[in-house]
């Protein structure tokens, strides 16, 4: 009796007691760095990763939604705010800043095309500051009419100043068409800023941002039992239901098409090509990064020959993932007199010569897609932006990590069929913005005899015509001076007397 | 090999140099980073950068900087390093030319051989001059069609503080194959190369890692090269107020606006830039420009205020973005916040706020490269050090300072925009200002 006496107290205690979260992967990063993800709830995921080299520690959250993911027109909400939930969260005005600086900390955000990133920075000893900050941003901000109105001001300054530059004009346009929206711009139009009022942004930031699901990435010098404990005490008991947003599919009808647009003030032609491929977490995005880097090394390369020969003032190539789908992008600035023509087709002839790859050229290329994902392992942001993007893209941030393991897997013989799946033009499009073409004056054909015969004819033609206006005009006045000398009397006298005199007038 | 035994054991026990010390030829800066399998080396030749170019051959140190690059393609090692996963860098400052590798730890020892043999195997043909001549000629044309930061800066420091241009197409059509024969033959000599290297392996495995380097050097002879050298030409001068504004910019729709307060020279101790530096503008959070002209006045999206120096002119850098039509407004407050400085209050509010969390909040800039940066900086400008650090820095010290700086004299101005605007703004409110406008071409000339 005893015995179901004390289990039944345990049974009474346990929800009491038992905590929320969950290990559910950890991938070692380096001889020193081992990621740990953990479910904290339903909507709320966190990955830790415990890095002693300095003091302090870095804390990001994500939260799975971006401007890709705003409808057509009503782009620029959620970086509208974006900056109000970090500026201000529910504190005075200039509060959390000072809150921020007094406690050696630093804050920063940002939206991107399918997720939207919040940065707090601070020394090792000041975590649970951080969860209350984030806690206080993501449940309680403030939107007032005043809060809406300053932002409207500054976020209208930031939109005007990069406007202006052509390559994020170039990008609009291209992302544009992959997300099938006109007027693709993640700071939103200056009308739609402008109209902007709190109830509508408080509704949105209730039942859209928050309900979205969020990952916190924490890289720094932490105690992994404290920073669960602590995320587990802000958030181990919001058993919100999980929404599922659809993901934003690409646009297929834009496939295989060569889009153009003009504006004024380029002093190149901005030239992007994209190909959909398959997202973070399949194998071949492991060999299209390969790709990457055979097409755009310094040497022996697409962009070695485009720069080289000045075919380009640039070229870069970049694999990106996206809320389920992937992109391989060609970036070049054109000359005004180079043909868009010739560097696609200087771009087909080099993804038929990677078709014959070597182990060599595969294994230098692998070094140096290696060696560029440990250098994020020395930027803490970095790192922790790549956790949350293959969290927002592909649903599972340690993917990010398990690329390294994909890299090394990859042989010579996956590329031929990777370029044939993916690279091909009728799963392509590109888009050009190039400078307005300026009307010229038709060019002078050479004279021929024709020519001048048709000349002379005219000429004579005019001075025939000016001959008889003027023998014409000669005539009349004789005719008139004759009118005059008849009516005159002394003609009438001469008539009268050669009238009488001569009989046949 | 007992002066490389002495060397390394020198180095282990001692660790890197203080910052009072002379740089000793091959010596290694070096900071440990378990992070990444990577190693990073810099091989610095001191003394060999544009700081070094006559007024008659500007350009010549990027010249020989582009023509090593080609020089490596050309001759493959360019893609024997890639093969190791190692990118090759080369880059030119005003005190030193330096050639980096950065790449995977286990190939460190391959790669620094691939250099060593790059560096004394440099051929340079009349064809090679062309093309990099052509190229960079192309690359100064391009810098100048968008908003260029630097060029514009050194153009306004040119023509107040009497530094050197740092790019002329006149003297780089004038450079000669010889020219670059006897830059080459000077860097390959230079007096002082000491190495730099940020790596997961230890300390004495990269010093014999270098030793291939250092070897090749001694056996080669290291006199008659490039010697490091602070004396820069002086540059105290009457500056202002004068403002630079260019032509071609009138399609854009802010006012890119640029203060610079030059304040001493290089060398000179840095406690009290430093600090109103960051009082004004460190990080955004809270501090006065932040707080004051995007917080308060609503007039910009950006700023930022930042302590540089450019050859030996040290200035104080304050940038703010407003809109055309808040233009006039931050222009004319900005003019007065400036100078009315010692007397603000709030600037020692937030001096003392500085202060006070200045321990704390520097942690984030500790990372191994931050620290090792530091260390190569300080040992190359010796700056004197106070005891008590800016601790030791009074706040009397602080209003001096501002007092003898921050007055309209001594005001340089940048504004990126519509010139004609600008022009109108700066008639209206600030007549005294000195308005130069100018062509972008000149940036260049």
């Amino acid at each position: 009796m005893k015995y179901y006496a004390h289990i039944a107290i345990l049974a009474c205690l346990l929800p009491c007691t038992c905590t929320a979260y969950e290990l559910i992967g950890t991938a070692t990063l380096s001889e020193t760095l081992v990621a740990q993800h953990y479910t904290i709830n339903p909507l709320l995921d966190a990955v830790i990763v415990v890095d002693r080299t300095i003091p302090s520690f870095e804390y990001q959250t994500f939260y799975c939604a971006g401007f890709a993911d705003e409808d057509e027109g009503e782009q620029g909400r959620l970086h509208f705010l974006e900056h109000i939930m970090i500026d201000r969260g529910s504190y005075e005005p200039g509060e959390l800043k000072q809150i921020i600086a007094d406690n050696g900390g630093q804050s920063h955000a940002a939206t991107y095309h399918h997720f939207t990133r919040f940065t707090l920075r601070f020394p090792k000893d000041k975590f649970d500051l951080a969860v209350e900050i984030d806690r206080n941003i993501y449940y309680n901000t403030i939107i007032d009419e005043e809060v809406v109105e300053k932002e409207k001001k500054i976020v209208l300054t930031e939109r005007s100043q990069r406007l202006t530059r052509p390559e994020r004009r170039s990008e609009n346009y291209f992302y544009g068409f992959i997300y099938g929206k006109k007027n693709f711009n993640g700071i939103g139009a200056e009308t739609f800023i402008q109209q902007l009022e709190p109830v509508g942004l408080k509704n949105y930031y209730e039942n859209f941002l928050r309900e979205q699901k969020r990952l916190i990435v924490i890289i720094g010098d932490v105690d992994i039992d404290h920073v669960l404990t602590k995320l587990d005490e802000a958030y181990g008991n919001d058993i919100a239901p999980v929404k599922v947003y659809a993901p934003q599919s690409p646009d297929r009808d834009v496939l295989g098409k060569r889009l153009k647009r003009s504006s004024n003030n380029l002093n190149f032609t901005i030239f992007r090509k994209g190909w959909y491929i398959p997202n973070l977490g399949h194998r071949d995005y492991a060999g299209l990064l390969i790709v990457e880097r055979l097409l755009e090394k310094p040497s022996n390369s697409l962009r070695a020959s485009l720069v080289d020969s000045r075919l380009a003032k640039s070229f870069s190539v970049s694999v990106r993932s996206y809320k389920g789908f992937g992109l391989m992008t060609c970036y070049a600035e054109l000359p005004h007199n180079t043909s868009r023509n010739t560097i696609q087709d200087m771009i087909h002839v080099a993804l038929a010569n990677l078709k014959s790859i070597s182990d060599a050229e595969l294994n230098a290329a692998r070094n140096q897609k290696l060696n560029t994902l440990y250098s994020a392992f020395y930027n803490r942001s970095s790192m922790a932006t790549s956790f949350g993007g293959a969290f927002a893209h592909a649903g599972d941030p340690l993917l990010y990590p398990k690329l390294i393991q994909d890299l090394k897997s990859i042989r010579p013989e996956d590329i031929p069929p990777i370029i044939d799946q993916y690279l091909k033009d009728d799963n392509s499009f590109t888009h050009s913005l190039t400078e307005i073409e300026q009307k010229q004056p038709s060019a002078r054909k050479p004279r021929t005899f024709g020519h001048y015969a048709g000349i002379v004819s005219v000429l004579v033609g005019w001075l025939t015509l000016l001959g008889g206006i003027v023998a014409l005009f000669v005539w009349k006045i004789k005719k008139s001076q004759r009118k005059t000398w008849t009516t005159s009397p002394a003609f009438q006298k001469v008539m009268l007397n050669e009238k009488i005199f001569n009989p046949d007038i | 090999m007992k002066r490389f035994l002495i060397l390394i054991f020198s180095f282990i026990l001692l660790g890197p140099l203080s910052a009072f010390a002379e740089i000793p030829n091959h010596h290694i800066f070096y900071r440990t980073d378990k992070r990444a399998p990577l190693t990073r080396t810099e091989i610095v030749f001191l003394g060999a950068g544009t700081g070094a170019d006559s007024p008659s051959q500007i350009g010549l140190a990027q010249t020989v900087r582009k023509l090593i690059w080609k020089t490596a393609k050309k001759q493959g090692h360019i893609d024997q390093l890639e093969a190791l996963g190692t990118h090759l860098t080369l880059t030119t400052s005003e005190t030193y030319q330096a050639i980096s590798i950065y790449g995977l730890s286990e190939n460190s020892g391959k790669a620094i051989e691939i250099v060593r043999d790059l560096i004394y195997n440099l051929a340079f043909s009349e064809y090679d001059l062309k093309y990099v001549k052509s190229q960079l000629s192309a690359d100064y044309k391009n810098e100048i069609k968008r908003p260029t930061y630097t060029l514009i800066k050194n153009l306004a420091l040119s023509q107040t503080l009497g530094v050197t241009k740092t790019r002329s197409l006149k003297t780089l059509n004038d450079l000669s194959l010889q020219d670059i024969g006897q830059y080459a033959d000077r860097l390959l000599k230079t007096d002082v190369v000491f190495f730099k290297v940020l790596s997961d392996r230890d300390s004495s495995e990269i010093a014999n890692l270098l030793r291939p380097l250092t070897e090749e050097r001694k056996m080669r002879g290291q006199t008659g090269g490039f010697v490091h050298s602070l004396n820069l030409p002086s540059t105290n001068a009457k500056v202002g107020p004068t403002a630079f504004i260019f032509e071609g910019y009138s399609h854009l729709k802010n006012v890119f606006c640029r203060w610079m307060i030059p304040c001493g020279r290089t060398g000179e101790e840095n406690y009290i830039p430093n600090m109103i530096s960051d009082t004004l503008g460190r990080s955004p959070e809270s501090r006065l420009l932040y707080k004051y002209f995007r917080g308060e006045l609503k007039l910009v999206y950006g700023t930022s205020s930042r302590y540089l120096s450019e050859q030996n002119a040290r200035y104080i850098e304050i940038y703010a973005d407003p809109q055309l039509h808040n233009s006039e407004e931050l222009i004319t407050k900005m003019f007065d916040f400036i100078q009315n400085l010692p007397d603000n209050p709030r600037f020692w509010e937030t001096l003392k706020e500085e202060r006070e969390t200045n321990d704390i909040s520097f942690v984030h800039a500790r990372t191994p490269q931050q620290r090792l940066n530091r260390a190569v900086s300080r040992a190359i400008y010796k700056s004197p050090r106070r005891k008590g650090g800016s601790d030791a820095v009074t706040d009397d010290e602080v209003r001096a300072f501002l007092e003898k700086f921050f007055v309209p004299q001594n005001m340089i101005m940048i504004f990126l925009g519509p010139k004609d605007r600008i022009t109108e703004i700066l008639n209206t409110h600030l007549p005294k200002v000195d308005i130069r406008v100018h062509n972008v071409k000149e940036l260049i000339e």
